[in-house]
């Protein structure tokens, strides 16, 4: 039986099509290292920068519907009928097809978050002419908070907190929309001017999508206290993870009305 | 942490902060004194808002 063999034979035509194969894969995974490495993390950085200083502004105008229905409210007086202001809060960044996932957020309402206490005495006259010591202590509670767990940016919170929107990072924490603490130095006599914001509802979404709060300011109590006993202290105490921001918001908006000086920024971190 | 902000050897306010690392949580404490010798405290406008917030994909039960 005959046995065919085969002899192989060189041809160099083949070596130019396999080296060009290579080559083209070669340029294609460098060009697929280039966005993943480069391309991808930078885009997602600025994304979710973006959207963190996108949702500060979208909790200032939260802010603001709140402050104006409380306007309102002190306008109208009796008369006042509450209205729902919805106010938009983008949750997270969307990722890029194929390449990121997306960056979700939370937010969510904690109606025992956050609480503040002011407590004074002030006094009345009498009709027999002495002076009656009354004690007054308010309370307040609840904060909304946007949770946004960065990957390729800084993770921050952003924090709606007795009227002030506050921004927070691992390395530092900053009122950006004060609220209403007005000090005054009229006539030598000081002037204090404080409001007090309790959130109720508590609920919590998570997602890259745009979601609604609904606010609705359904009651305010202005009192004005003009006579104090000579020894009266004013008391604000606060507890929460923001206490750095609210120091230097008391501490400037004090130091600036009053010309006394101030602290340096406390550098502890959390 | 703290600072206290005093006029003509009085105290006129002091506003402290502390870390209670076991909560992660910070206490912020304020204090306006009245002096009436040196800035005697004229007035003190305080006011206290309800708000009722709806977050979710039912806020209408939250604002019941």
């Amino acid at each position: 039986m005959r046995v065919l063999v085969r002899n192989l034979r060189s041809d160099e035509q083949g070596v130019a099509s396999t080296v060009g194969t290579m080559m083209a894969l070669l340029v294609f995974l460098t060009f697929m290292s280039l966005i993943v490495n480069q391309y991808v993390p930078v885009w997602m950085e600025d994304a979710e920068a973006s959207h963190g200083n996108g949702a500060l502004g979208q909790f200032g105008a939260l802010k603001g519907a709140i402050d104006l229905q409380i306007l309102a409210a002190q306008i109208a007086k009796s008369d006042y009928v509450p209205v729902t202001a919805a106010s938009a809060v983008t949750l997270g960044t969307e990722g890029v097809p194929i390449f990121a996932t997306p960056t979700a957020g939370s937010l969510f309402s904690d109606p025992d978050a956050g609480p503040f206490t002011v407590a004074f005495d002030y006094s009345i006259l009498t009709p027999s002419g002495a002076e009656l010591r009354i004690p007054v202590r308010e309370q307040s509670n609840g904060s909304i908070t946007l949770d946004i767990p960065n990957r390729f940016s800084v993770p921050q919170r952003v924090v709606y907190e007795n009227g002030a929107v506050i921004r927070y990072q691992n390395d530092g924490q900053v009122i950006r929309a004060q609220p209403t603490f007005l000090v005054m130095r009229t006539n030598n006599t000081l002037r204090v001017g404080f409001d007090l914001v309790s959130l109720y509802g508590s609920g919590r979404v998570t997602g890259t999508s745009t979601e609604v709060v609904n606010s609705r300011v359904f009651a305010t109590d202005p009192q004005t206290y003009d006579r104090f006993p000579s020894n009266a202290v004013i008391w604000i105490n606060h507890t929460s993870a923001y206490g750095r921001a609210w120091y230097m918001f008391f501490n400037g908006t004090l130091a600036a009305a009053l010309n006394l000086g101030g602290p340096s920024p406390p550098r502890r971190s959390t | 942490m703290s600072y206290t902000a005093r006029a003509g050897g009085l105290v006129i306010y002091k506003v402290s902060v502390s870390f209670i690392p076991t909560r992660n949580q910070y206490i912020t404490r304020l204090e306006i004194h009245n002096n009436p010798g040196v800035i005697p405290l004229g007035s003190l406008r305080l006011n206290h808002a309800q708000v009722q917030i709806g977050i979710g994909d039912a806020p209408e039960n939250a604002l019941r």
